[in-house]
């Protein structure tokens, strides 16, 4: 048999090293070190320092951005962590045509993001179904626009995230049902739980796990959103662009023959390093008990380490006493 | 020892195209490329160009570019025009990406502001001087599109011109009790009256106020490098448009209206008015038939603008000789009126095939179709290309979010205007 050349694994590893080079790390640190720039498209770039930052803590449009995407994880997280696994539950129990609902509450993940912002925008316009079943009971005299005005535009746009969300989500805790041990819940019913109270020291424990990884991938893809407002506002993001996202600003002032590369690719590097903090808290969650053992363990070793330089000290100064006193007598 | 010089090769090639891709993704500067007159003039053209235009493939037009082609390519044996189609959407992504990276089509279809930023890049060819002959036969409004202040030269022949008309929904009007109006102010008084009678039922305001409605206005919007549209009589103008939103006169929809937005609300029947070109006829007929027969069509109560549409040959072609010529047999009078006679609605862009409007309207057009290319190329006459290059989409949004919160109430029309130009100048 024929031994394989030393370079053989590399060789193997180089399409998969240069993708990833070429389509991720590279764009990757072309970005940061646009962002330190004032680059435009066709034209030569200058370093700018930290210019492209500051003026980003000043720009009103960057504000209302951030605010949009808080209001969005806030308001995400827990309704797209929670409803699903309430959804899951349902759909876990042994009723007739369960597989019909199940299928039902997927069919939203399946369609077009764009296609259904487009419904969403049918229903919430001035004529649009819900303004005119509010005109008919009388709730409002006149038709309600409700994509102009901030909240209302962004609360639509998050009723129609929550709505796509629900069904994927409700997949990856019926997978981590699965794994939730009957027995278990038999001995808590046994020892007088009721359904509330098996739900939180039972269910909820058992999949704590993808439940914190589900919160931090909401999390990160509640800071990118982009479609939903995009769509629902017609790209203006709404009067005064106050429902823009942080995505929608890098798109609107990155785009064309004009577009301020270097400040898009700053706001891309803050927005990257805000969604960072999500997917180390799963990191902090998952690992913590290890984490924790390797700090005691490091701490241990501190300890060891001092305590025996301490006895070296004291061997030493006992050597150096001893010495002192015998060359004495001598 | 030896495997390890075999390995050499591998490791400098796998280098090598990690180098190029990296260079393709990074793209470039300015480039100082070649010059279209670089070519002997008067050799006999061959080999082969790549012509792009922008969403013009489909049922209607492709038959008129393989024509195009054909005949080009039987005029002069040997040469080869690769003809590309790129969708509407992203094209000036597709521009920008096919500039950086210096492989923009040797002939390119551009709109004037495209072409504006092409040519400061120093990306086209300046058709004045490639021919200053041929020049001579497009219409001057066209070339004025193509000729930008602190760039000399024109760096597109007009191929497809366009203007704007007023569309009215004649029923809509009937029940708020006015008629077409033929002056601004008369619009404006009608809007609010028609508001104010019907409870907000005909809406006459269609889009945003913008800056072009300044200019109409007489408002000066961009003087010594700076912009100005915040002046008093911008202020008055726009607060005129805070009370007719305040009155209902105008859909709450429109605030946050993209381009089109108006004459889509016009086709839904939500407003009675909107502006649009004269092929806005073909749009009716499709989406809103049941409208048609209450559509009637007038020419424009301001200045009307000129929307163009040009050939340009890009300064890198490798072949400019043949880019050229195949830019003037594109533009030239028989093929533009063939192609406007399929686009219609539109003009060509040569002072010959504009002369005779009949040679180019098609017989079997409605009335409401003739009487609206009959307007437009008399407004033509008359019709300005956009007076601010330097006036970007970015700021075109910016302005398009405070004008939208002062209709709102949330800023005076004093701040959203100063808001708007302090953006506007911080950006240039």
């Amino acid at each position: 048999m024929r031994a394989n050349k030393w370079y053989t694994p590399w060789l193997l590893l180089a399409p998969a090293v240069i993708w990833v080079l070429v389509f991720s790390i590279w764009p990757f640190l072309n970005t940061v070190i646009l962002a330190f720039t004032d680059a435009r498209p066709l034209q030569a770039a200058a370093f700018t320092g930290l210019d492209n930052f500051g003026r980003l803590f000043g720009d009103e449009r960057f504000v209302y951005a951030l605010e949009t995407c808080a209001v969005y994880v806030l308001v995400c997280i827990p309704v797209l962590t929670f409803v699903p696994l309430l959804i899951a539950l349902l759909v876990n129990s042994k009723i007739p045509a369960v597989g019909f609902f199940r299928t039902t509450f997927y069919f939203p993940v399946v369609a077009s993001a764009v296609v259904v912002a487009i419904i969403w925008k049918w229903l919430f316009d001035s004529s649009g179904l819900i303004s005119s079943a509010m005109q008919a009971l009388h709730v409002v005299d006149q038709p309600y626009a409700f994509l102009v005005h901030r909240w209302s535009l962004t609360f639509c746009a998050i009723g129609l995230t929550v709505w796509k969300g629900l069904g994927y989500y409700m997949v990856v805790y019926l997978a981590a049902l699965g794994n939730v041990s009957r027995e278990l819940h038999e001995a808590a019913a046994l020892d007088g739980a009721g359904t509330w109270a098996r739900f939180w020291t039972v269910t909820v424990p058992a999949v704590r796990g993808g439940m914190v990884l589900i919160a931090a991938l909401i999390g990160v893809s509640a800071m990118r959103v982009f479609s939903e407002i995009y769509v629902l506002s017609n790209g203006t993001g709404g009067p005064g662009g106050q429902s823009m996202t942080v995505v929608m600003m890098i798109q609107s002032v990155g785009k064309g023959l004009s577009g301020q590369l270097g400040y898009a690719s700053a706001i891309s590097v803050i927005l990257f390093l805000i969604t960072l903090w999500p997917l180390l808290l799963v990191a902090l969650v998952n690992y913590g008990p290890q984490l924790g053992a390797l700090r005691e363990k490091q701490r241990g070793f501190k300890a060891s380490k001092r305590l025996i330089a301490a006895r070296r000290r004291e061997d030493a100064a006992r050597v150096l006493a001893s010495t002192s006193r015998d060359g004495g007598a001598r | 020892m030896h495997r390890h010089h075999s390995f050499i090769p591998v490791v400098a090639a796998i280098g090598a195209a990690l180098a190029l891709s990296l260079a393709g993704c990074t793209g470039g500067g300015p480039s100082t490329g070649g010059n279209a007159n670089s070519n002997s003039a008067g050799s006999e053209l061959s080999g082969s160009i790549t012509f792009q235009t922008w969403s013009l493939k489909n049922d209607k037009f492709t038959p008129y570019f393989e024509n195009l082609v054909k005949d080009f390519q039987a005029k002069h044996p040997g040469t080869t025009i690769n003809w590309v189609d790129q969708p509407g959407d992203g094209y000036e992504d597709k521009l920008q990406q096919q500039a950086g990276a210096g492989e923009l089509p040797d002939v390119v279809n551009l709109s004037d502001s495209f072409a504006y930023s092409l040519a400061k890049a120093g990306k086209l060819v300046d058709l004045a001087s490639a021919d200053p002959t041929a020049i001579k036969l497009y219409v001057p409004g066209g070339l004025a599109g193509y000729t930008f202040a602190g760039l000399t030269g024109t760096w597109s022949y007009p191929w497809y011109l366009g203007t704007d008309l007023s569309w009215w929904n004649t029923a809509q009007l009937k029940e708020a009790g006015v008629t077409i109006p033929t002056t601004n102010d008369e619009f404006l008084a009608d809007a609010l009256k028609a508001a104010q009678d019907t409870n907000g039922t005909v809406r006459l305001i269609s889009s945003m106020p913008d800056i072009t409605v300044f200019e109409d206005a007489g408002v000066k919007t961009f003087d010594n490098g700076k912009f100005v549209f915040n002046t008093d009589k911008a202020v008055e103008t726009l607060q005129k448009y805070v009370d007719l939103y305040k009155a209902g006169a105008m859909p709450p929809d429109a605030l946050n209206n993209d381009y089109a937005g108006n004459s889509k609300l016009f086709s839904e029947g939500k407003v009675g008015f909107t502006t649009s070109t004269s092929s806005f006829v073909n749009e009716l007929t499709t989406n809103a038939p049941t409208l048609l027969s209450e559509v009637d069509v007038t020419k424009r109560l301001a200045t009307p603008p000129l929307f163009v549409q040009g050939l340009s040959v890009a300064k890198e072609s490798k072949n400019p000789a043949l880019a050229l010529a195949f830019a003037q047999f594109a533009t030239n009078d028989d093929n533009q009126t063939a192609f406007v006679k399929l686009a219609q609605g539109f003009l060509p862009g040569t002072v010959a095939a504009n002369e005779d409007p009949s040679k180019f309207m098609d017989p079997s057009a409605t009335d409401l179709m003739k009487k609206a290319v009959k307007l437009a190329a008399e407004e033509m006459k008359t019709a300005k290309p956009t007076s601010t290059l330097q006036y970007t989409d970015a700021m075109k949004q910016f302005v398009a979010q405070q004008l939208a919160l002062a209709m709102q109430g949330q800023l005076t029309a004093k701040d959203a205007l100063d808001k708007a130009v302090d953006f506007c100048n911080q950006n240039l």
